[in-house]
């Protein structure tokens, strides 16, 4: 009965990241996060591959777990290149500037929404003293002058 | 309705209701509120899992689970990209620490290693050099949200279905594995006899996942009889980097984004390119 206990845990939170992964692969727009979106698809299944592991006590699924790794390891490496690649094309990580790829029949994806991003506090510059005028010392800057 | 019914429903309308105040842009306390409703959903599907003994295991498990869960779900909805990429590393920890505690401690290294050291190492290079002013608009402006989500936490609800229906009957199956264990042990010993020595061997029972000496069992399994698998992710790996040096050999001079290098936007969020591209007010 603990085997199946550990089957079923483990089988329940490799589809909850791969559910999650899949979600976030839909509705993000950041090319990076897409990536980071399927390699988490992909440990949902490893997660998944080593429960079975367990429970037939054999080692076939870490073997697929391993390739898995290899594979991830490249995807990456390709990945991010076309990634680099694309940002220097359009010097934007947004998937919708690609959008142009689409079918001919499809209408364009335009979206209205307000952006909601916070305004940046305007930056706050050190304040010089005027000229001609002896600034206001610090008694701990006079008083330890002479050791400087 | 029975308690199946009763978690996919849950599953799907609060799953759905949570991720959708989740990625929604904007709204901190909507937001806790969605992750609130997401931890209950998540929390339905893992609580028909049952408990595992001793309690405590099981009390860590759910734990590491959640963490992992938790995190997943950060890493998807946040803003930011690089609080996302953090995320996704305190995932990788938590699907490590899975593994290491579900038998598989080389595999628990190894993904430690490869995805925190290399991947996500790589990844927040690459965030860093394209993306150095953190936040954009195509961070905040999701693509479909509803729909996303309704698929995927139905997707989720299907799959937990599947899985307490499929686990429902254990005592049977356990019985008919048993029985099938049994016949391939008396089958081996006697084909073992009959084999010359230095020929690799699947593992008897007892002498599997659990048993000592993990890493040497692994390799050799993985060099004993999946050599060839081991050869072609060789290959694969050469090939990637040879194709990945290839790509990024095209670009000439420093990685500052195209022409806008020298005449830089006046805002930090101004569309780089507007001529470039068909969406208005995005990117």
């Amino acid at each position: 009965m603990n085997d199946y206990a550990f089957l079923h845990q483990y089988l329940a939170v490799g589809a909850m990241l791969f559910s999650i992964g899949l979600v976030g692969f839909f509705t993000r727009r950041n090319m990076i996060l897409m990536f980071l979106c399927t390699e988490m698809m992909l440990q949902g299944v490893s997660l998944s591959l080593v429960g079975w592991s367990r429970f037939y006590d054999d080692f076939g699924g870490q073997m697929l777990v391993i390739m898995i790794l290899a594979v991830a390891a490249c995807e990456a490496a390709i990945g991010l290149a076309l990634i680099v690649v694309l940002f220097r094309h359009t010097g934007s990580l947004d998937i919708a500037v690609w959008q142009r790829l689409r079918e001919a029949n499809q209408p364009p994806w335009q979206d209205d929404r307000p952006i909601p991003i916070p305004e940046e506090p305007p930056p706050s510059w050190p304040r010089l003293a005027p000229a001609g005028v002896r600034p206001v010392e610090s008694p701990e800057t006079t008083d330890f002058r002479e050791m400087v | 309705m029975n308690p199946q019914q009763v978690v996919f429903l849950t599953t799907i309308i609060l799953g759905t209701a949570g991720l959708v105040l989740l990625l929604r842009p904007g709204g901190g306390t909507m937001r806790l509120l969605g992750a609130g409703f997401a931890a209950i959903a998540f929390g339905a599907v893992l609580a028909q899992a049952p408990m595992i003994q001793p309690a405590w295991e099981g009390v860590l498990l759910y734990l590491l689970a959640a963490m992992t869960v938790l995190a997943a779900l950060a890493a998807v909805s946040l803003v930011h990209p690089l609080y996302c990429a953090v995320c996704f590393g305190l995932t990788l920890v938590g699907v490590s620490a899975l593994m290491a505690y579900g038998g598989a401690q080389f595999l628990a290294a190894g993904t430690l290693i490869v995805y925190v050291g290399a991947i996500l190492v790589v990844l927040l290079f690459v965030l860093m050099l394209a993306h150095p002013r953190g936040r954009a608009a195509y961070d905040w402006n999701r693509w479909e949200v509803f729909v996303s989500a309704g698929t995927g936490m139905v997707f989720l609800a299907m799959l937990s279905l599947l899985l307490t229906r499929s686990l429902a009957g254990p005592v049977q199956w356990a019985a008919q594995a048993e029985a099938h264990r049994q016949q391939a042990a008396g089958a081996e010993a006697h084909a073992d006899s009959l084999l010359p020595e230095k020929t690799y061997l699947p593992p008897k029972a007892g002498q599997g996942v659990l048993a000592e000496q993990h890493v040497a069992r692994i390799g050799q399994h993985l060099f004993g009889g999946h050599w060839w698998a081991v050869q072609a992710a060789g290959v694969l790996l050469l090939a990637a980097l040879v194709g990945a040096a290839v790509i990024i050999g095209r670009l000439r001079g420093p990685l500052e984004g195209p022409q806008q290098a020298a005449n830089p936007p006046a805002s930090a969020f101004a569309p780089p390119q507007p001529d470039r591209s068909e969406v208005q007010r995005n990117s």
